[in-house]
């Protein structure tokens, strides 16, 4: 229902802010380009303001994003996803949900079907940042993937 | 907030054809009702003194004046009163009008269904999508005002969650929600006008 001044952001609608301190960067930014690659569904990207990380872990989460969304398209006949990208003071959380068809989330199971592949390279990615990944799913609702970081101080 | 058999409504914005469209599209409900129009303040508060009104929905902009100024005063004057920002505004200003007293925003581009729907919720609690409910997880950042409750309620909401869900997943009464919605709503505070403006800039400035 949100129709504000600033874009529901496909695409990198914030300037790198001129005071950014040199080897950070905005994650908002860097997810939404990524975002901006999936043409496939509407993206709807909400986030709690500027996050300056530093780069090579925007870099990662993006990756990550990347991946997730990758998957959305090959999986999940999805026609919405939504991002939120939210930094509470304690915890950076990166919410990655669509609304395909949704799985019962049991790693035996996907491992058998040849789906857990993404899984243990998105957790890969976030255990090299000291993060974690919180996997959510009940058929009939879209999947959810938590990518969780602990707020710069 | 008590349960009414008819939510009474008063519409006030200056474009004519954008209040009939309100209008019908409200009337359409059998549990709404469109008791009055206005196109600006003074003309608000008049009938706010012989109607009786649950929802004003109002345009931040009414020509030279602005609805933040009506918002407030509509809180100091009449707490009971529920306060619907419908307008095409940025987050910043949607959020300055929260913090003046509004109770929720629904845009104008929002569905007939939507607009309906948001005039029902905002009688039970405040009503924020959830851009602005990320907006408020920044904003809430740096101060301890929040409860761990009231932060898990905002983190759901800025995820997308509607209140069901979020009542499903915190495993409490929808009810309990709204409450929670309410205090974090009265934990944004009010401020003077000019300070509202100022920080309704930073905060879109700020992307």
């Amino acid at each position: 229902m949100w129709d504000g001044r600033r874009p529901a952001c496909a695409g990198s609608c914030w300037p790198e802010e001129p005071g950014t301190p040199s080897g950070t960067r905005s994650l908002v930014e860097a997810i939404a380009e990524v975002a901006d690659g999936f043409k496939q569904w509407p993206v709807r990207l909400v986030d709690s303001g500027h996050i300056l990380v530093p780069a090579d872990v925007a870099a990662e989460l993006a990756a990550a994003v990347n991946e997730l969304l990758g998957n959305v398209v090959k999986h999940a006949e999805a026609e919405h996803v939504w991002i939120s990208v939210l930094d509470d003071g304690a915890v950076i959380t990166v919410d990655v949900r669509d609304d395909g068809v949704g799985f019962t989330y049991d790693e035996p199971e996907l491992a058998a079907s040849g789906r857990l592949g993404l899984a243990v390279s998105v957790r890969a990615r976030l255990e090299r940042l000291g993060g974690k990944v919180i996997i959510r799913s009940r058929p009939g609702r879209g999947p959810e993937v938590r990518l969780e970081l602990r707020s710069p101080p | 907030m008590t349960s009414v058999s008819t939510v009474r409504v008063l519409v006030v914005e200056d474009h004519p054809v954008t209040r009939a469209g309100i209008r019908s599209s409200l009337d359409r409900h059998p549990g709404v009702t469109v008791v009055g129009e206005a196109d600006n303040a003074a003309m608000a508060l008049r009938l706010l003194d012989v109607e009786l009104v649950h929802v004003v929905l109002v345009d931040l902009r009414l020509g030279d004046e602005q609805g933040m100024d009506l918002i407030e005063h509509l809180a100091r004057t009449r707490p009971r009163t529920r306060v619907l920002v419908l307008s095409q505004a940025s987050a910043g200003e949607v959020l300055a009008a929260m913090k003046a007293g509004a109770h929720g925003y629904v845009s104008k581009a929002a569905t007939t269904a939507e607009l309906t729907h948001a005039v029902l919720a905002v009688m039970e609690g405040p009503v924020l999508p959830p851009e602005l409910a990320a907006r408020l997880v920044g904003e809430f950042q740096h101060q301890s005002s929040l409860t761990g409750r009231e932060r898990e309620v905002l983190g759901c909401l800025a995820r997308g969650y509607d209140n069901r869900e979020i009542a499903e997943e915190l495993g409490v009464a929808v009810r309990t929600v709204n409450r929670h919605l309410e205090n974090i709503r009265e934990k944004l505070g009010s401020r003077r006008r000019s300070e509202l403006i100022r920080l309704a800039r930073e905060l879109d400035a700020a992307g």
